[in-house]
């Protein structure tokens, strides 16, 4: 063995203990990354179900929150510490659905433009428009909102005789909902109908079907479990948003809301507004609507991938 | 035939317009916010403090007037009798104001004045913003005015003046320094955790880690953190980060550093998706090369795929950045909607998408402030947008064989 | 002769597939070894068992002995065994530095810092590597913009400048064209001087080219191995004068 073999097996051991000292490194960060979640649900859980478990002294008076009352209250009182947050769930369904109406066709229509019919500068040009659209913050669509969308709402309320609390309605609400996830719905829709199979479209135009014809029923159908991906990320976003709807929701204290024109009450909002003390029950139970907020996200997502998956099967 | 043809017009012509709802939507939105906001923004509103000085004066001894001599231009009106110029103007911030615009050298009022909470007298300077004025006639009569009255109200009533009761001043404000450089911190302290973090587990996922059910697991935890919404993270930074802040770097609640934790948790997943992809287009054969060499693993991460990786992490880093800067829910709950002037990094600030959402929810929301922020953001956004695209187009350019 | 590497009864299973079956082999110093045998017969394998290289792949499983120099591979350090065995891959792989930074990585990891001697390692390299007057006027530019025949000469310097005893070559010449496969096969012959080579090739003018011993594998299995010259000219088994002949492969 020369000397260059020694000085090498030396530094290997070196080398090595290095390697060992960087895997455990990384592998922990990564861990830790991955148990961010873990640690979100169970914090969460634990301090939203102290309201159902404990009691608060309010005034001198015991008060402990109902699980029923609470899941199907119809009012969001904090003085007499009345917090029902099942009418704000309906709200919230119903301001999504809404603004999936609006949104998800816009959104197709869009992506088949830009993908199918437009010619190549406009259609970049559209892309740019929806990029942009989908990286403006949400605080500036509540400005926005409070601007131009309650605006527009009040004048459509007027042209049917109703007030509304200067605009702030749910009809703003469903507004800003859609305009903020229609660029999400649009880019993914995009992808997926890029995706193709051009044989497939060029077979239908060969058998004398019309480019629109084609486009609607080959192109659409072929991409629908990429749509529907993005209708899904979009009902994640709209029922996630919060700043935007809560400055044109009106912060409804009871309801539900299904009249466009009345003020309304979202998860969000409701764990937004009012936000003031750091202890006590109108602190806790703020946890507590996060809890239902998770839990609805997630229900919802289930329901839509099984659709989804039940799309995608019937197609093949 | 042609009724084939009359659907598919009909079918085109909605797909034409509902793709230009887009566009119009966008142009709305940029109509608003320039219309609103434009005549506010300066580079004195991004320079200047947002609380105001604020003094009240009173000028006790009667005075008999002089004859100063000055020629005002059209908003502005003189009293010959003090030799102050008064004006019509908006603040920084964009509401109504009255200024004074010239004061003679020998006017009483330079030097005369004096500060009612610690009897000093007060040297009082061109700009300052005069908001209520209370007065003592000759002939005993007290006579007030205010901002709302306009100017030459307040040059008149102060013409009559023997002796003034209470006058409040106040100098600056409307700024928003505090939240600009609050936002800076906030983005600089965010990538200090979150680069290392994500990068590191970026890493891990890609290259280390062998293909098993916990290298599994992992990956679908950080897919599915990616779908929490902002507002979750901000509750469990409330729970989790400002408590631990309380006790390590002594805050009172809200803090700087806690929105910095909740950030990071937040945009975690964001950076090590955009890592990774990167990460796994670089070819095996040039890490495998590395290895034949007999170069370490250590040695392979850190000169092979590192620089390879460069730009992915450019891009998650232009990533992040949006985030932090238009960011709003989580940050009201981690670090507060009490608008600063002075940073520190233990306490509450906001940025300037919070700084929004604090002026929206005042009893007279200010509009003009608020869009005059927003077009900031809106072109901090435009550019990193366009920074994401150019550093796509340079490393595609440049292409890795 | 002495033989540098014994192989000997290995069996290689990458998860529940049977790769190698009962291989037996010398390789002898300073010769050229080549491999050769239709696609999927394991001659890579073998080829990446030397120097450890199918340790990154997850399930592979080798049983059996490779003795390298009388010690078994296992019980050697992996990355010292690499850099004393060096390889060279099927498509060119520089990394996209610069051609010194290139032939210079493999003694920087192990430590070399002084520049002048990694200078003096660099050329000397390049120079073996019949590569150093056509680059020696841009050693900063990037390996990348060579020619593929040029990239491929860069990693044997790359291998070469690590001052190894055995070179393994993976199909080098399969992603060149005529003229830079020519280049490549007369570097081999240079090489042999100094170093022992064992080359993997689909092609049989090549490996009668080239080497000095033949290994025909098939099926994971060694069909024959002999001295070049008499393999291809008396061919001991029907199967390899079948495949010599070009009967199938």
């Amino acid at each position: 063995m020369n000397n260059k073999d020694i000085t090498v097996a030396k530094s290997n051991r070196v080398r090595k203990g290095f390697d060992i000292f960087w895997y455990r490194l990384f592998q922990i960060i990564t861990i830790l990354c991955a148990s961010v979640i873990i640690f979100v649900i169970i914090f969460i859980l634990i301090r939203g179900l102290t309201p159902f478990f404990q009691s608060y002294d309010i005034d001198g008076q015991s008060y402990r929150v109902n699980l029923g009352e609470f899941l199907i209250g119809t009012t969001w009182f904090t003085s007499p510490n009345h917090y029902g947050v099942g009418y704000i769930i309906i709200n919230t369904i119903y301001c999504v659905i809404l603004s999936l109406l609006i949104a998800v066709p816009m959104a197709i229509f869009s992506s088949l433009f830009i993908t199918r019919i437009a010619p190549k500068p406009i259609s970049k040009f559209l892309s740019i428009v929806v990029e942009l659209l989908a990286s403006i913050p949400s605080i500036i669509y509540g400005l926005f909102g409070m601007g131009y969308i309650t605006a527009f709402s009040k004048w459509v309320a007027e042209l049917f005789n109703v007030q509304t609390a200067g605009g702030l309605s749910t009809l703003s609400v469903v507004l800003v909902l859609a305009f903020m996830i229609y660029p999400t719905i649009t880019m993914l829709s995009v992808t997926s109908i890029n995706a193709v199979d051009k044989n497939i479209i060029n077979g239908s135009l060969a058998l004398g079907a019309s480019k629109t014809q084609t486009n609607f029923k080959v192109v659409l159908t072929s991409a629908k479990n990429g749509i529907f991906a993005g209708i899904i990320l979009g009902v994640g976003r709209a029922m996630g948003e919060a700043t935007a709807i809560s400055m044109v929701s009106g912060n409804a204290n009871s309801g539900p809301t299904f009249s466009l024109f009345d003020i309304t009450n979202t998860l969000t909002t409701a764990i937004l507004r009012g936000f003031n003390d750091t202890v006590g029950l109108d602190y806790d139970i703020r946890f507590s609507v996060g809890v239902v907020l998770i839990l609805l996200i997630v229900g919802v997502n289930i329901i839509l991938n099984a659709v989804k998956k039940r799309i995608g099967e019937k197609s093949r | 035939m042609s009724k084939r043809k009359f659907f598919d017009g009909l079918l085109n012509g909605i797909t034409y317009l509902f793709s230009s709802l887009g566009i119009v939507i966008l142009a709305l939105i940029f109509v608003f916010i320039f219309s609103t906001g434009g005549s506010t923004l300066s580079f004195d509103l991004l320079s200047e403090d947002y609380y105001s000085t604020n003094y009240v004066v009173r000028y006790s001894s009667p005075y008999e007037g002089g004859n100063y001599v000055y020629s005002p231009s059209d908003n502005e009106y003189f009293s010959s009798k003090w030799g102050i110029a008064l004006e019509d103007t908006t603040s920084i911030e964009g509401t109504d104001a009255i200024s004074i615009s010239y004061i003679d050298r020998e006017s009483p009022l330079i030097d005369g004045l004096v500060n009612v909470s610690n009897s000093n007298y007060h040297h009082l300077e061109i700009g300052t913003y005069i908001s209520t004025l209370l007065v003592n006639t000759e002939d005993g009569r007290v006579l007030s005015s205010s901002v709302r009255n306009g100017a030459e109200k307040m040059c008149e009533t102060l013409n009559q003046a023997q002796t003034i009761t209470n006058m409040n001043l106040s100098r600056g404000g409307g700024g928003i320094k505090g939240s600009l450089i609050s936002t800076l911190y906030l983005i600089l302290f965010t990538l200090i955790l979150l680069l290392p973090l994500g990068i590191a587990a970026a890493i891990y996922l890609s290259i280390c880690a062998k293909d098993n059910k916990i290298t599994r697991a992992l990956k679908t935890l950080i897919d599915m953190s990616s779908g929490v919404p902002s507002i979750i993270f901000g509750l469990v930074g409330l729970l989790i980060f400002v408590p631990m802040l309380n006790g390590i770097i002594g805050s009172d609640g809200h803090s700087l550093i806690a929105g910095a934790l909740t950030m990071t948790i937040m945009l975690l997943p964001t950076v090590i998706s955009t890592t990774k992809e990167t990460i796994d287009v670089i070819p095996k054969k040039i890490i495998n090369g590395s290895l034949a060499l007999g170069a370490s693993q250590t040695q392979t991460t850190f000169k092979i795929i590192l620089p390879n990786a460069i730009p992915g992490i450019l891009t998650s880093t232009l990533l992040a950045i949006g985030r932090i800067i238009g960011e709003s829910a989580a940050l009201i709950f981690v670090m507060g909607t009490q608008i600063q002037d002075n940073i520190i990094l233990n306490q509450g600030s906001t940025t300037l998408a919070t700084h929004i959402y604090n002026l929206m929810g005042l009893e007279n929301p200010n509009t003009s402030l608020a869009a005059a922020i927003a077009i900031i953001i809106l072109i901090a956004v435009l550019v990193l947008n366009i920074l994401v695209k150019l550093v796509g187009l340079y490393f595609k350019k440049k292409g890795l064989k | 002769m002495d033989s540098i590497f014994s192989v000997k009864n290995v069996n290689l299973y990458y998860g529940d597939k049977h790769v190698l079956k009962d291989v037996n082999l010398e390789i002898y110093k300073k010769q050229v070894t080549a491999f050769i045998g239709p696609s999927g017969c394991g001659k890579s394998t073998l080829l990446r068992c030397l120097d450890r290289m199918n340790d990154l792949i997850d399930d592979c499983k080798v049983e059996g002995e490779i003795l390298y120099k009388g010690k078994d591979v296992k019980n050697y350090d992996a990355m010292d065994l690499r850099s004393s065995v060096g390889m060279v891959f099927q498509t060119p792989n520089p990394f996209p530095m610069s051609i010194f930074d290139n032939v210079a990585y493999g003694p920087r990891c192990h430590g070399i810092k002084n520049k002048k001697v990694l200078k003096e390692i660099v050329e000397e390299a390049l120079k073996k590597a019949a590569l150093y007057d056509e680059v020696k006027d841009n050693l900063k530019e990037s390996g990348l913009a060579l020619s593929g025949g040029q990239q491929q000469r860069l990693c044997i310097a790359r291998c070469i400048a690590m001052k190894p005893e055995v070179i393994l070559m993976d199909e080098p010449t399969s992603a060149l064209d005529p003229i830079a496969t020519l280049k490549i096969e007369e570097l081999i012959n240079d090489l042999k001087k100094e170093y022992t080579i064992v080359i993997v090739t689909h092609n049989m003018q090549q490996a009668t080219r080239v080497s000095d011993y033949t290994a025909f594998f098939m099926l994971g299995e060694i069909v024959e191995y002999n001295k070049t010259g008499e393999l291809f000219k008396s061919p001991k088994n029907k199967k390899t004068e079948d495949y010599i002949t070009g009967r199938f492969g």
